[in-house]
Formats: structure tokens, sequence, C-alpha cells
């Protein structure tokens, strides 16, 4: 993965409406590629067809307006 | 009972707990004295943000008459505790360590575990110095009673120093990727960070929500488990029940290389001492190879960063001055970070969980023990780990290497102490154990503890 540079900070930034000085720029470049460095650690693991830890339950709750027509 | 303290606020909990009950102490007293020691200590070890010394008065003069009346709320009843200023205590703004929140306004009711606390019967002490928004491991200003040049570590880093001074029996703390383990590992005393999911994180500011734990710091390992029982949710395994059975039988793996490359020879050397300490204890010591444990590392990493953007998104938005460098600097790098890799920790989250049970189920292991952290405390002006070969390393990623594999998966991990490195700075070890399995994890720790020689730091008073 390419080395963000300041320009590249700079647009992502943008897209992402934040502001970042240009002083800040190279600093926060440095932090972003610690993330991405580590991240391709992953690369590694067999991770095809493994699933995301996370899980959504659809259900509705009491609060949400579960009501006596969940009966059926 | 063994021998006590000269000064209660030196006592553990069971200990203090003994003497309420047996009326050789008074709930009133034993505050007094903390406070005294507070007062002593806070000049130069800046533990706590707010002293609630009027609160604290009535609550322990209540505890006192609920006592006499014969209404005993258990073991924390009377006993002085910290808050880390993550978690809302009615009636006091919960601040954060951030300019973010200086204009906070007065918490409404407790967070869950507060009040847990309180219907216990422990008397709120005040707000303990945390890590900006939590995300970090120097805590400042707060310093370490062991040296007050040093840092105490973090984000729990004020708790850990109370406890350790003795301007607090135990603290309240949170652990998302370390945050109780580190300053535990820094500052000498026990720090349990327990199953994700097992204590109701309702009232704490937020870091990371897949990761954030909720999790005591005291003395001993013994205090830490009566009181993770008071804070864990309904329905939990209580971490007292196996506390005097001893490690005859159990099987405990030590799992290199990643947990023992890259510490310092002090570390090295306490850790070695300890696992031949386990195995003279009756504990069958197994090699235990976790090839993840790199990659558990680096999972944990991406999640903890990327999902604490957009707690703080809008800040960084319009007001970004207002949050210290090392957050900041945190904030505007992962909020810039691509979708892919928090998507494949995730992915990768759910593998590693698998292999490190794969590890437990196939070694039919008991726990892992790993250091806690590869070094010990830092100077406060200059924050890098130096190893022997001369490289150095930011605390933000070596306090954080060992700890944040358990934060992956979640398991419970008990920073226990384990003696001293060279230059007498306390050592932690590390004892990770399987979900829902922090009975057997403080089991470990009590005959751990108990065969350790136990140290405290020299008193540190004064300006």
């Amino acid at each position: 993965m390419p080395i963000p540079d300041e320009t590249t900070i700079g647009a992502l930034a943008s897209v992402a409406r934040i502001e970042i000085p240009e002083e800040r720029r190279a600093a926060v470049a440095a932090r972003l590629q610690e993330l991405l460095d580590l991240a391709a650690e992953l690369d590694a693991l067999p991770l095809d067809g493994v699933p995301p830890a996370m899980r959504y339950d659809p259900s509705w709750t009491a609060e949400e307006g579960e009501d006596e027509r969940a009966a059926g | 009972m063994s021998e006590l303290p000269a000064e209660a606020c030196d006592l553990t909990v069971r200990q203090a707990g003994q003497l309420l009950r047996a009326g050789q102490l008074s709930a009133v007293e034993l505050l007094e004295s903390v406070l005294r020691r507070l007062e002593a200590t806070e000049p130069r070890l800046k533990a706590y943000v707010a002293v609630l010394a009027d609160e604290a008065r009535a609550a322990a003069k209540a505890a006192d008459d609920a006592l006499r009346a014969g209404n005993d709320l258990g073991p924390l009843h009377g006993i002085p505790v910290g808050v880390k200023d993550i978690f809302d205590v009615a009636g006091v703004p919960t601040r954060c360590g951030s300019r973010a929140r200086e204009n906070a306004a007065p918490a409404e009711r407790d967070a869950t575990s507060v009040a847990r606390l309180r219907a216990a019967g422990a008397v709120i002490v005040g707000k303990t110095t945390t890590q900006e928004f939590a995300a970090g491991v120097v805590s400042p200003p707060a310093r370490n009673p062991w040296d007050p040049e040093r840092i105490p570590g973090g984000s729990s880093g004020g708790s850990a120093s109370a406890v350790a001074a003795g301007s607090a029996l135990a603290a309240l703390g949170s652990d998302t990727g370390g945050s109780v383990r580190i300053p535990a590992s820094l500052c000498g005393v026990a720090g349990l960070k327990p199953t994700f999911g097992s204590v109701d994180i309702r009232g704490v500011f937020p870091l990371a929500w897949s990761l954030d734990t909720v999790g005591p710091l005291a003395r001993t390992v013994e205090d830490a488990a009566l009181f993770y029982d008071a804070i864990a949710d309904a329905g939990r395994p209580s971490a007292t029940t196996e506390l005097e059975e001893g490690l005859r039988g159990l099987r405990i793996g030590v799992p290199r290389p990643h947990f023992f490359e890259r510490i310092q020879p002090g570390v090295a050397a306490a850790v070695e001492e300890g696992i031949r300490c386990l195995r003279e204890l009756g504990a069958e010591i197994i090699e235990a190879p976790w090839p993840e444990a790199g990659a558990a590392r680096a999972a944990s990493f991406v999640i903890n960063r990327v999902e604490a953007v957009p707690i703080h998104l809008e800040g960084l938005r319009t007001a970004p001055d207002l949050f210290g460098e090392e957050l900041r600097l945190r904030l505007e790098a992962n909020a810039l970070a691509p979708v892919e890799p928090y998507l494949r920790a995730l992915q990768a989250r759910t593998y590693i969980k698998g292999s490190v049970a794969k590890l437990f189920r196939e070694l039919r292991l008991d726990a892992l023990v790993t250091p806690a952290t590869p070094g010990t405390a830092v100077p406060a002006d200059d924050l890098n780990v130096e190893y022997p070969d001369g490289s150095r390393e930011p605390v933000g990623l070596a306090y954080t290497r060992l700890t944040m594999p358990f934060n992956l998966t979640g398991q419970p991990a008990l920073s226990v102490p384990c003696g001293l490195d060279e230059r007498g700075l306390p050592v932690g070890l590390q004892i990770a154990g399987r979900p829902g399995g922090e009975a057997r994890v403080c089991r470990i720790g009590v005959a751990f503890e108990r065969a350790m020689m136990p140290v405290r730091p020299p008193l540190v008073t004064g300006a």
C-alpha cells in the first residue's frame, strides 16, 4: 500500500470534511502509516469466507414497539 | 490474620473488612486515613482530578451506621474507592481528562458500575486521573508512586497510582487495549480486565464499542475478585469461588514467542521467575505457541483506533484544538483510514478467537501467562521503552503490545505484581483465561501473589 504523503493526507482530509493544517500532515501521515502497517499483518491470515465478528439482531425490543400483533 | 500495616489506608479490602466487622476500625477512621494519605501524596502523584471528601465522609458514616444496625452490604462495605474520570458519578462532571469536557454538566446519574459499588457499600473518594478520553497509556499529569518522575501507565493511571499510594483501597478502571492491566503492571498492583460484556458499560464514556470493558484495580488479586463480584452483571460467574484452591492440577500455557520477544531483561527475568514459582506451586507449565498472537494485536489495534473516530468526529471537525496532541493526532489519522482494514480486522477477530480456543482445547489449558508489559514505567519526559539492542519503542505501541490480543479475544486477563526489575520498578505478570473464567484466573493470581514477597512503594509525600 502506498505510503500516505502530505498531499494525500490533505485530499483525504477534504473528503472526510476534516481540516488538517499543512504543518500537521507529516505527523498524521506517520500515524496513519502505523495503522496501515499493523493492518498489513492481517494479510497473512486465511480469511476467505470468515464472517466478521459483528452481529445484528433484527428482533424488536419492547421499547422499540413490540406489541400484541407480534404474537401473530 | 497476617501482620497488618501500621496505617489503615494500607490495608487490603479483605483486611479492612475484617477489622470493620470486628469493631476494631470504623469506616470513618478508614476514610480519614485514606484522606490523610491523599493529602500527603497528591501534590506529587496527582492521582485525582476531583476529591469528594464531604460526600465520602457522609457515605462512611452511613456505612458505619448500617453495619451497627446489622445491615452488612458485603466485602466492599465501608471501603474507600476511586473512580476513573470517564465514569459518571451523580452530581459530578465527567471530564474525561479533556479540555473538550471542561464545561461538562454534572452527571445526572451514576454509571451502572458506580451505582453497584454504592449498593455494595463502597465509599467513593473521588474521580481519578485518566488519559484523555481513555485513549492512551500515560495518564498525565498523574505519576507513579514507585518513582514520581515516572508515569503510572494508562489510561487508568490515576486509579493505579491511588491504589499503590494508599489514597484508595481499590479503584474502578476501564480496559480497551490494556488500560487496567498496563497501569496495574507499572504501579505494582492487581488489575483485572474481565470477559468482554461481563460488566455493564452504561454511564462510561466510550472509546471503542466492541472492546470497552470495566474492571478493578486493587492491592491484591483477592481484592480485585471481590470488587469484580460487586460490579459484574447478574448471572455472571463469581470470581471468588476458587480463590483458596491452589494450583495443583492446573495447566498453564506459556505462549512464546510473541509475548516474550522484545522485552526488557528485567521484565524477562522477573516473569521467568514467576513462571518458576507457578511450577513450584504445583501448576503444570506447558509451552503453548500461539502463532496468531501478533495478528491478534494488529487486529485489536485497528479496531481500537477506528472505532474511536465516530465518537469524536464532531469535535474533530468543529473544535480540534480542544483535544490534546496525542488524541488529536490519533483521531485525524484514523479518520482517514480506508474501511477495508477495519472490516478485515473484524474477520480476523472471528478467526483468531477460534485459534485461541483451539489452543486452550488441544492443550487442555486453564490459562496463559505472559509479561503484562514489555517494559517497566518510563520517565514522564521520555515516553519510550528502551531495549538492550538500543532500539526504542513509543509507549503507545510498546505497553499495549502484550495486552491488546486479549482485548480482541475478549478473554479475562489479569495483571498481578511479579517482582521488581533491576531499577526497583514493578513488573506485571499477565494471566489470561477462558471466557467467563474469572474464577480460574483469580485463583492462579491469588496463589501466585501469596507466594511472592509483597512489596509496597516508598511513601511519596510533598510537592
